[in-house]
């Protein structure tokens, strides 16, 4: 094909499809949609769940565990935002780097923080957990997935992993708060594998995303 | 790109004769002959109006437009790895290709070749960088925000790149400063 031929062709398929558009929101407004999804989220499954497990930890383990939640979750929020913009700058830390930490600092924190209370973790418990936390995950996914659409998505791998991440930390602290076994195996295997799951889930659908 | 935003046919003509030779520029540099770029263009355009809303008043419209670029590129070459194991080769093809192209012969002469023959060589991220800072003539400051890094960053990568392209054409290298 003629080289003008090609711009002609190009030409013509945007004129034919030439609407007016909303320019996205900026950055700051599209994190506080993603934290105000997380905090709706985490809201409506404590309410209709109860609040057992905030009752049962002390100060420094909700403190502990707070600061890592609302510290990954700031930085996965203006990550996240930044993969669905092309051209935008890169985030203050990036994902790979929020991801890993929070991999390796939430076991960390509950082996460091929680008592070891073998007769808590029971596989009965933990398939409890590990159900709810992915039952919330789906729906906070959901949610992310309609923020990401309102973008444009080129880096599938790094937003799904995004998106899969902050749904993580989503169904952790709703868990955290709901979950009566405050026992540091418990927590960092089952609450752990629930953010881990969500990670990889999201990692292969944003993959799968891209190549389809 | 803000009237192309609201809907401006004739915004969207002059983006379209302002952005055309440069994306072709940048696609043949990084696809070589063999690869056709007219779909790899078309493909590119059609994201880059899906995607205009994405666009922020006021900011640089070239790393913009190459983040969506050099994506429309790497899925094009992944399409391409997948498809391939399922095509069988037709011999003589891609040279007779060659020898037809006539953007070869805008790559008339030996250094010209070498130097790409060179390019080719390096890693994509490398070959990115070089292709946008000497043959789109980006500044450093767009291609860092084009392939979402910092202007350090693309300053090494430029470097390496240079000092690897220099190997290759045994040019003497001299001592320079990757940060400079």
């Amino acid at each position: 094909m003629d080289e003008n031929d090609v711009r002609e062709s190009i030409r013509r398929s945007l004129m034919a499809d030439l609407q007016a558009v909303d320019p996205l929101p900026t950055d700051r407004v599209l994190a506080v949609g993603v934290q105000l999804t997380a905090a709706v989220g985490i809201g409506g499954f404590l309410a209709a769940m109860g609040l057992r497990g905030w009752r049962l930890m002390s100060l420094p383990q909700t403190l502990a565990l707070g600061a890592l939640a609302v510290a990954s979750a700031a930085c996965l929020a203006v990550a996240f935002v930044r993969t669905i913009r092309p051209g935008a700058p890169p985030p203050p830390v990036r994902i790979e780097a929020v991801v890993g930490a929070l991999c390796i600092g939430f076991p960390i924190v509950c082996g460091v923080m929680f008592p070891l209370s073998p007769a808590q973790d029971s596989l009965y418990n933990g398939l409890l957990c590990l159900g709810m936390g992915s039952l919330l995950t789906i729906g906070s996914c959901w949610a992310l997935f309609r923020i990401a659409r309102r973008g444009v998505i080129l880096d599938g791998v790094r937003a799904g992993a995004a998106i899969g991440a902050l749904s993580g930390v989503i169904s952790a602290v709703a868990l955290q708060a709901f979950c009566p076994h405050q026992d540091a195996t418990h927590l960092a295997i089952w609450h752990g594998l629930v953010i881990a799951m969500s990670i990889a889930v999201g990692m292969l659908a944003g993959r799968k995303a891209v190549i389809d | 790109m803000c009237r192309y935003q609201a809907g401006d046919a004739v915004a969207a003509n002059e983006l379209v004769d302002e952005l055309y030779p440069i994306l072709r520029r940048f696609f043949w540099a990084i696809a070589g002959a063999t690869t056709p770029i007219d779909d790899l263009l078309q493909e590119c355009w059609l994201r880059i109006h899906r995607a205009r809303h994405s666009y922020r008043h006021g900011e640089p419209v070239l790393p913009w437009v190459f983040a969506i670029a050099r994506h429309s590129r790497v899925d094009q070459f992944r399409k391409m790895q997948r498809t391939s194991g399922r095509e069988s080769s037709i011999d003589g093809v891609s040279e007779l290709k060659l020898l037809d192209d006539p953007q070869q012969q805008w790559d008339g002469s030996l250094t010209a070749q070498r130097i790409m023959r060179a390019m080719d060589g390096l890693p994509a991220a490398q070959r990115d960088v070089v292709i946008m800072l000497k043959i789109v003539g980006m500044t450093m400051e767009e291609v860092a925000q084009a392939t979402g890094s910092n202007v350090n960053a693309v300053k090494q990568k430029a470097f390496r790149a240079y000092r690897t392209i220099r190997q290759e054409l045994g040019v003497e290298e001299k001592e320079e400063n990757p940060r400079g």
